[in-house]
């Protein structure tokens, strides 16, 4: 009876495992030195597109596309494996979709390749998964995933835009602190918004 | 049962267990576990050091072997002249047991001495990078564990003058000896760590 | 209850962010630190020595310094409030860099004081841990060896010794934490090539057996617990034992599981998914000696068995949450989300607290003298139980639709499970009432307790309540056989009926 919890646990394992190779999301993880540029690294696996630098920040995310659009939300083809680089300027955070079902932290110090298949339709939430202080909460932003057409006419579209200040709730709150006389525990000042060439929408209905 | 019903068992014997010689027991598992926090820091020693993009802080490429050598000579053969001391202690040969004794702190403070004149030397410091961190960190949590072995070992020599200290066993003589012996071999992996493997 | 009050409605409304990340820290670090630990510490210090015939432990010096570090310690972490900026606010974890950011730059932070009194807690109780040890080791009656003591003493054993080999570890990440903080170095600051992983390994391989230093104490207590109000020998004793020695050894293995999205490599994670399995072998084997045991017995439904009961019930489930993150393609999915909250109150609290009760209330009249009132204890256990549940339970669901912990607020979509779970926070809150009542009442005033008042097999049953200073003084009773001969005609010492009497006329 004994050896019953054994060939649970490792039939589960063993699974697991399985899984784990199947979607095999994590590529490489690259120390690099500080006051240098995030590098390229050279990917073993063909992607159908990318890579996208994913840049989090206490507290707000920006996307930069091979073409060089900055984005405050993440427009993604359907069906298509899009690679990434993860990239922090400051602490730990963890770019989380939970729709996805999918979490990587991201380790300043270190570029990590990242690459997914997103199959559904949808706007989804982005979720800072690994504490990253005061506006931790706020650290989200939206994942929209859309045909190819759609995509692609987003790709052109935005190119040709003016950059702006992008999505930036915790600096909306941080402002409101300070009016209100700066009460509360201490506290490091929210980065300043990306500039970005799509602003996105903050209340976007999402599906999950 | 009745708490004053006559015991069926006239004939008992009490149990007895005796309870001394548990210090050395302590001791023991306590420099286990001390051991422990030297190889944290080790591991993360040689993580550091394998991963990190940069290592030494700028301008330095590598430390002087020569002065810790000799250093390390001396602290390791004090580990075998506390050892004499001990076994004097064992045949009663109290001031033979002294001399040996004060030998081995004099080589021990003269240790202290030469770390002192190497850090005092050095162009970097503890905020120099991951390596400056790392070096002052070992070192100097290895130098604090040698000045307690001096200090217990004054202590220990200040006792042996008390009359009657050995009736009840030379249990702190041991532990301050095999303290010292720790703080040796710990010091061996140091050497290996920080000037060795370069 | 005020983490909780916050949480009730989706904004953060109650108190700026800030303070909220203060207090969540705090809560865990005080539950820990300040709560479990030190009650732990308590309770295995009044049972071990009784349990094993000894007088007292071996260093009664160093036990009163680790005692009273205990104040000075909790002292410095409650200052920590007081200080300019506020208490240390980056959660239990302490990861770098978010630790070392010291918004206000002073020397003195909450931060700081937070690392010096989490290292004091250290020292405290690796000075707790070399003293059970040598006491366990080096104190037993005559005639107890390793396979006639009891569980309870097993797993002190295996908890503290576990305390040795990890603790340390923690205390040099600590160190050098404080280095980077307070002395401007970086062996976790990125900018002069440091790691602020090596830290999240260090804190891990240690504050995961830190669970199992929890743990264990509380299989004993239900290893204990079991057999006397079920009146039936402990199933399977040997294995039971050696299990404990099992979840020690593994549990030293399993560190990076708490790590399977930190960018560790494929090969690592699928390692660490097996061992952390793997412990689940050794946590089952008890599993399913306590259900044998409790099987046809003749069950006593008193409060202290409901509470094992409730701790039983709970962990199980506890245990099969863990297993499920453990898997590395769950976890990827719901670590770091309130399903994980979820899991360890289910372990920490539903299992922990329940068991740490059921030890109180057993040992209670051994130890005051006096007996105290079942039907408050019920009443307690009742509302401990319908509070856990629903302040936990509905958590896993959060988790799962995605909610990270550690948010001051969230999305609307998952404001029912947090107003289900405020709710029962607060009936949690409201059980520790007729706990107080009954425990403060009872000592003072309650019936005098006889020497055995639930007819249990031990050493310490067979001293007089309370015990007296010495506990058996000279006259140490020769143990024959291991505690659990329930219903079995076999005697646990030699000249039983003499010590039997003998607790009678002390008392």
């Amino acid at each position: 009876m004994d050896n019953i919890p054994l060939i649970l646990v490792l039939a589960i394992a063993s699974y697991a495992t399985n899984v784990n190779y199947k979607l095999e999301n994590l590529g490489s993880k690259t120390k690099y030195n500080y006051d240098q540029e995030a590098p390229f690294v050279k990917e073993k696996k063909a992607f159908d597109f990318g890579p996208i630098d994913v840049i989090s920040r206490q507290w707000n995310w920006e996307f930069i596309y091979p073409n060089g659009i900055h984005s405050s939300e993440l427009h993604l083809p359907i069906n298509k494996r899009t690679n990434f680089r993860l990239i922090t300027d400051d602490v730990i955070h963890s770019f989380y979709i939970p729709a996805f079902r999918l979490k990587q932290d991201i380790i300043p110090g270190s570029v990590i390749t990242y690459s997914l298949t997103p199959t559904r339709n949808g706007v989804f939430r982005l979720r800072d998964a690994m504490f990253s202080g005061a506006y931790f909460s706020q650290n989200q932003t939206n994942v929209i995933v859309e045909s190819e057409d759609i995509f692609n006419k987003w790709i052109n579209e935005t190119v040709k835009k003016e950059p702006q200040n992008g999505l930036n709730p915790a600096g909306r709150l941080y402002d409101k602190r300070l009016k209100n006389g700066n009460r509360g525990w201490a506290t490091v000042e929210p980065a300043p918004a990306p500039k970005v060439q799509d602003v996105g929408l903050e209340d976007r209905p999402h599906d999950g | 049962m009745l708490s004053d019903n006559k015991s069926p068992t006239i004939n008992h014997i009490p149990g007895h267990v005796k309870h001394d010689g548990h210090n050395m027991t302590g001791f023991i598992i306590f420099l286990c576990s001390e051991s422990i926090i030297f190889f944290a820091f080790f591991v993360g020693y040689g993580i550091l050091k394998v991963t990190a993009p940069v290592w030494y802080p700028e301008g330095i490429d590598g430390i002087a072997v020569k002065e810790p050598l000799i250093n390390t000579v001396i602290l390791v053969s004090s580990s075998f002249v506390i050892y004499f001391a001990e076994k004097s202690l064992h045949k009663k040969n109290l001031w033979g047991f002294r001399f040996i004794w004060f030998i081995t702190m004099l080589m021990g403070s003269y240790f202290v001495y030469g770390q002192y004149i190497e850090w005092s030397e050095l162009s970097f410091s503890l905020q120099s990078g991951v390596f400056g961190g790392m070096f002052y960190l070992l070192t100097g949590f290895h130098g604090l564990h040698v000045i307690t072995g001096i200090l217990l070992m004054g202590l220990m020599l200040y006792r042996s003058f008390l009359p009657n200290n050995y009736k009840g066993g030379e249990m702190g003589v041991e532990s301050v000896s095999l303290f010292w012996h720790f703080v040796d071999v710990i010091w061996i992996i140091l050497f290996v760590l920080i000037y060795l493997w370069q | 209850m005020l983490v909780r009050g916050e949480l009730i409605t989706p904004p953060s409304d109650l108190f700026d962010p800030t303070v909220y990340n203060g207090l969540y820290t705090m809560h865990g670090t005080v539950m820990l630190f300040l709560f479990l630990f030190p009650m732990l510490s308590g309770l295995t210090n009044l049972l071990v020595p009784p349990m094993i015939g000894a007088p007292d432990m071996a260093f009664p010096k160093l036990n009163a310094l680790a005692f009273w570090l205990v104040p000075v310690f909790s002292i410095i972490l409650l200052l920590s409030f007081f200080v300019p900026g506020g208490p240390a606010s980056s959660g239990w974890w302490s990861y770098p860099p978010i630790s070392i950011q010291n918004p206000l730059g002073k020397m003195i932070n909450g931060e700081m004081l937070w690392i010096t009194a989490i290292s004091l807690s250290g020292i405290s109780s690796i000075m707790g841990a070399v003293n059970f040890v040598t006491t366990i080791i080096r104190m037993r009656a005559p005639g107890m060896g390793f396979f006639k003591m009891p569980i309870f003493i097993w797993t002190v054993l295996a908890a503290q010794l576990l305390q040795l080999l990890g603790l340390p570890a923690l205390t040099g990440g600590a160190i050098m934490l404080f280095f980077d903080l307070s002395f401007g170095t970086s062996f976790f600051r990125i900018e002069g090539g440091g790691d602020p992983v090596l830290f999240q390994h260090f804190f891990w391989f240690y504050s995961h057996p830190a669970v199992y230093v929890m743990v264990l104490p509380v299989f004993g207590i239900f290893s204990e617990l079991f057999p006397v109000y079920a009146r039936k020998p402990l199933f399977g004793y040997k294995f039971v034992a050696v299990a404990s020695f099992g979840i020690t050894i593994l549990s030293l293995v399993v560190w990076v599981h708490h790590m399977f999205y930190t960018g560790t490599p494929m090969w690592m994670r699928n390692l660490f998914m097996f061992t952390t399995m793997l412990i689940a072998v050794p946590t089952g084997v008890k599993v399913f000696a306590w259900i044998a045991t409790l099987w046809g017995g003749n069950l006593r439904l008193s409060t202290p068995m409901l509470f094992c009961l409730g701790g039983l019930f709970n962990f199980i489930f506890g245990g099969i949450t863990g297993v499920m993150l453990a898997t590395v393609p769950v976890d990827i999915h719901v670590g770091n989300t309130y399903f994980v909250v979820a899991h360890f109150h289910y372990i920490i609290f539903n299992t922990i607290a329940f068991g740490i009760f059921a030890g109180i209330y057993h040992w209670f009249p051994k130890f005051t003298g006096r007996m105290f009132y079942e039907g408050l204890g019920k009443v307690h256990f009742a509302l401990t139980f319908i509070g856990a549940t629903l302040n936990w339970l509905p958590l896993h669901w959060a988790g799962l639709l995605g909610m990270p912990r550690r948010v001051a607020s969230y999305d609307p979509e998952f404001a029912i499970w947090n107003v289900i779970a405020s709710i029962g926070a607060f009936i949690l809150g409201v059980a520790s009432i007729p706990f107080i009542l009954n425990m403060v009442s009872s000592w003072v005033r309650g019936k005098a307790a006889p020497p055995n008042p639930w007819k249990a097999i031990g050493l310490e049953w067979l001293l007089p309540s309370p015990p007296p200073h010495e506990n058996f003084e000279d006259d140490i009773p020769t143990v024959l056989n291991e505690p659990y001969c329930y219903g079995l005609d076999k005697p646990f010492v030699q000249d039983e009926q003499f010590y039997i009497d003998k607790s009678f006329k002390k008392h």
